[in-house]
Order: structure tokens, then sequence, then C-alpha cells
């Protein structure tokens, strides 16, 4: 610490001091202890310095809230480059957000840059064959891939938010280009599309497509699961089972709060209602159990803390699991099931073994 | 187990060799700011939506102490944005990206204000009280040394403090800005100057709640 003459200091050298600041405000053990030590070698001071922490704790500024609505309002407007009114002139002709009014997004891509339109999608989709258009640019692929016991949040390059679940994978152009935006998956995401009403988002999950306007929907296609399943939260999507578009067969169309499971052997699909926690809720760390019986729930911990799972036995007659864990760490999960009876564990390093 | 071992158990992700031009929230979070700012300025899209998620809150916060005119927050803001993606190429390089556009922010929005103040025949209200703050009344430390008498004072005479002084101490209390960043941000060429704003600003509070002590005795002979 640079020689400083504390000992003449008054309320204000105090208070704008950075290392003063630094201790009164973050509770920092080093100089906790370099200003226990100073105080009781001057006592004098004493009063004055707890004068000035107490001014510094006592600081209140306002906190002026924005919605997240307004955030991604504005940001479609960025990506647009449409400027404000008030850049000229006048007053601003800015609307309160409303949910009903689709506002238009999409990347404006400067003409002088690109020039052709690269491959066409749409054409693939309506089932017409037509050459492709000459590739002029080669535009790269990037795959994201997550073991078991991590999840990400990520964004697309046209804003689009991508929750990645544990032992899934994403993969997807660098840049949208061509009439519409497409994207691979394996294992399970939850969606937040950007809107943009002229260039469709489709989500290829093995066998099945979706295609999307402005939504936000989960899809699970977790390989050791029977079924892929489509559930959407808000917006519309159309589910197709077979992704190859052929004849639009078997196009389900989802309106909000329901869902579509797709049989990945018979491609038979059955629509459903769906509870938002049980399906959605791990991309906000919420661990759910509906009934699940103890394979399942082996599974589904394993792949959640990314830990190995080895159990000493079998459970005598009926045992399942039902419950929500809210963001617990891997012990207390462990211990809640421990408490009703329902385990014993034993963590040993990189394993948990468990006693039913 | 704790959770730095918990965290250990998940097994390593060796990404390809490309370099990925669309960023996870995990990966931004762990890179510097030049890097990330350095990015941007190559072109990298989800660098510039990283950015912009990261500071927006704070900005608009930062904003409404201009004007209580949510809506001119909001363009200047929009407009901001947009101007700094299209000019990502010549804007300066840094080190701290929030402090940068705290600067560039400002000039905007004042540009914004003044624009509007001549538009109008009545002259708003904005001008007139920013940066509002207070002393909590609220009891909850020990050993008190402040009474609720002289709170009163504080906070009254918090309010003849000039705009320019109170944003100062908004900077350096609630932003946690350096006196460098202060300086750049607020325009002064000097660092002291920011140092000294906040320091005469409090130096006038103090002296409500402490009468003059008797310097004269202290006067080296």
């Amino acid at each position: 610490m640079i020689k400083k003459e504390y000992k003449h200091y008054q309320l204000e050298d105090f208070l704008t001091d950075d290392e003063f600041k630094r201790w009164a405000l973050d509770r920092d053990r080093h100089l906790d202890l370099f200003w226990t030590k100073w105080l009781e070698a001057h006592p004098e001071k004493k009063s004055m310095v707890l004068k000035a922490r107490e001014i510094l704790l006592k600081l209140q500024f306002n906190h002026y809230k924005v919605e997240d609505t307004e955030q991604e309002n504005v940001l479609g407007q960025v990506l647009k480059a449409h400027k404000s009114p008030r850049f000229e002139a006048g007053t601003s002709a800015r609307r309160k957000p409303d949910f009903h009014h689709f506002i238009k997004w999409g990347i404006r891509i400067a003409a002088s840059i690109f020039l052709l339109v690269l491959i066409n999608h749409l054409g693939k989709l309506n089932g017409d064959r037509k050459p492709p258009a000459q590739v002029i640019q080669q535009v790269k692929t990037i795959t994201r891939t997550l073991p078991k016991g991590q999840k990400l949040s990520m964004v697309l390059p046209d804003g689009s938010r991508v929750y990645l679940n544990a032992e899934s994978s994403i993969t997807f152009p660098e840049r949208f280009e061509g009439e519409s935006r497409t994207v691979e998956l394996k294992g399970e995401a939850y969606f937040d599309v950007a809107k943009n009403e002229h260039k469709p988002f489709i989500v290829r999950a093995g066998q099945i497509a979706a295609i999307v306007v402005g939504t936000s929907f989960n899809i699970n296609s977790f390989p050791e699961q029977d079924e892929i399943s489509v559930s959407l939260v808000s917006g519309k999507v159309s589910v197709f089972p077979k992704s190859d578009f052929q004849d639009n067969a078997g196009e389900v169309i989802l309106t909000e709060g329901e869902k579509v499971t797709i049989d990945k052997i018979s491609s038979e699909t059955v629509k459903s209602s769906f509870d938002a926690a049980v399906e959605v809720g791990w991309k906000d760390g919420l661990l759910v159990f509906e009934g699940d019986d103890y394979k399942q729930v082996m599974a589904k911990l394993e792949r959640w803390f990314g830990v190995a799972f080895i159990a000493n036995n079998k459970p005598l007659g009926h045992w399942e699991i039902k419950g929500r864990f809210d963001n617990l760490s891997l012990e207390e999960v462990l211990d809640n099931l421990k408490y009703t009876n329902k385990i014993d564990y034993r963590i040993d390093n990189k394993t948990v073994y468990l006693n039913f | 187990m704790s959770k730095r071992a918990r965290e250990n158990l998940t097994r390593v992700y060796h990404p390809t060799n490309e370099k990925p031009s669309a960023y996870t929230t995990s990966d931004l979070q762990e890179k510097e700011d030049r890097e990330i700012w350095d990015d941007f300025k190559e072109g990298n899209e989800s660098a510039f939506i990283f950015i912009y998620e990261k500071h927006f809150k704070v900005l608009f916060n930062y904003g409404l102490n201009f004007t209580q005119d949510r809506d001119l927050v909001l363009d200047g803001l929009q407009d901001m944005f947009i101007a700094l993606r299209e000019k990502r190429a010549t804007v300066t390089p840094t080190d701290a990206i929030k402090p940068l556009l705290f600067k560039i922010f400002r000039r905007r929005i004042n540009h914004y204000l003044r624009k509007q103040s001549k538009t109008q025949q009545i002259r708003t209200q904005t001008f007139n009280y920013q940066f509002e703050f207070s002393l909590s009344a609220e009891q909850h430390i020990i050993n008190r040394q402040i009474d609720d008498e002289q709170i009163e004072l504080l906070n009254r005479a918090i309010l003849s403090l000039t705009n320019t002084e109170r944003e100062a101490i908004f900077h350096y209390y609630f932003e946690n800005h350096t006196y460098q960043q202060i300086a750049d941000i607020m325009g002064y060429t000097q660092v002291k100057t920011a140092r000294s704003l906040v320091y005469k600003a409090l130096a006038s509070l103090r002296k409500i709640i402490e009468p003059e002590q008797k310097y004269l005795f202290l006067l080296l002979f």
C-alpha cells in the first residue's frame, strides 16, 4: 500500500480514498486486517473512520428498471439499423411494446459484401428441386457440444437465444444466409427465436424438423429415448415428423401450450398439453421428477451433474421419485432423497454409490 | 462435495480447431474486455450482442439519471448501438468496455437533451435534478456514529450539490469507476479534476455534520 498519512486524514479524505472505499464496501479480508491494526494504533481516529464507513454503507442510489422485452425490442431495431426519429430531429415514435404486434427482425447485410444467395433451402421445403445457386462464399459451420453436467446459454448469429442441455450438441452456420435459418440439434435445447417472417427458423433433430417464426419452444431428442418431443411455449411451430418434408407428410402445427411426441420408429405423432416446469424448467436449473423409476432417476442425475452413479442393489417393490429441485447441488438433492428414505448414498471421488 | 470438485467432474470440452464466431455465454464471461471488444471490432456479431446484453440495463439506468424521459433514453441506446455497429472497425480499442460505453452514451444523451430543449417551448425539468442519491435512514448498523438528525441534514445538503458533483459521486461509489475513468467519461483532461469534484462535494457535506475544527491549532510554526 502506498504510504499515506492516514492519521492526518479528514472525513472526506477517507471517503475518497480507493483503499478505504474498497474496505468499507467490499469487505476485503486482507484490508480488514490492516484497518483493525491501524485503528488499534490510532484510537483517536476510530470515530472518524467508523463515521466514514457508515456513510459509504448508507449511500443509496436510484435503480431504474427496464423490461427485458424493451431490451429485446431495441436490439431488434439495432440489428436492422433502424435509427430512431430522434436521430434526425423531433420526438420519438416509440410505441409501448405490444405482444400482438410482430416486429420484423433480421440482419441487413450490406449489398457490397455478399453477392448471391447460397443454397435455396426453401426450394427443398416445397419439394421443388431447384438447382442450388452458385456458392460464392464458403460459410463455416460451427458445432457446440456439451458433455454431461454442463448446460449453456448462447446466442446464434441472428440473435436467437439457445439454452443447450447437458449431453447435447447444436450445429449452425457462422452466418444465416439464404432464405431460412437452419440448425441441427442432438439432445435437448430450448429456443428463443428472433422474429423474422422472411427467414423461417428450422431445427432438424434426428428425423424431425420444426419450422418456427418467432417463438419459444423446447425440443427433446435424447438418443436413448423412444420418442422426440417438441413443446411450444409461445409463438407458432410446424413440426414435420420426416425432415425431408416430403408431401408435408404428417405436418403437426402447434399452438402455445401444446406438445407433440413423435415415435422414432413409427413416426406416429401424439399431441398433448404440458407442464412448463417439467418440460422447460431445466434451463433455469429446475430438476423435475414425475414418477421416475430408479433407472430414470440415475440417468437424469448423471446427465444433470456429470457424475457416475452405481447402484449397489435394486429397490424392493414400488419405487419412484416425484419432486422438483430448484438449483440445488448434488449433495442437496441426494440428502433430500435420503431424508425421504428413498436412498442411502456415498460419494467417492467421481462416483456416487446408491443403496435403496 | 465442494462446488469446485463437482465442476472438476465434468469432462473437459475440446473445441474444434477453428475459431468459432458465435460465442457461448460461458466463453465470453471468461474473456477479457479487450478481447471481446477486439472481436466485436473485427465483425463478430455474437460479441456485439454479448456486449449489448451485458451493458444495456446499466446504461439505461445511467441514462435515466439525466432525464426521466424513458423514450429519449431508449432512443439514445438504440442510436448508439447502431452507430457502434456501423463504425465498429474505427471505434477506439479499449481495456474496459463499460466506462467507454458510458462515455459515448453520456455525450449522446446530453446531445439529445439539448436538441429537445431547443424544440420545446417549455423547458423540461430534465436538467434540474439529476443523479439523485441519499443516505439511508435504516438502522441496521451497530455502533452508529451518525444520528437521524445528521442524516436528515446530510440528505438536504445533497440536494444542493450540483448535478456534476452528484454524477461524479454516482460514478465513484455506485458504478465503481476509477478517477481516471470518471475523468474520461465526463470529459476532463486531468484525473485530479475528477477526484477533486468528489472530494469538494463530500467536504461540503462533512462541514454540515462537523462544524469547523479548530485547525488553527495544527499550524506549524
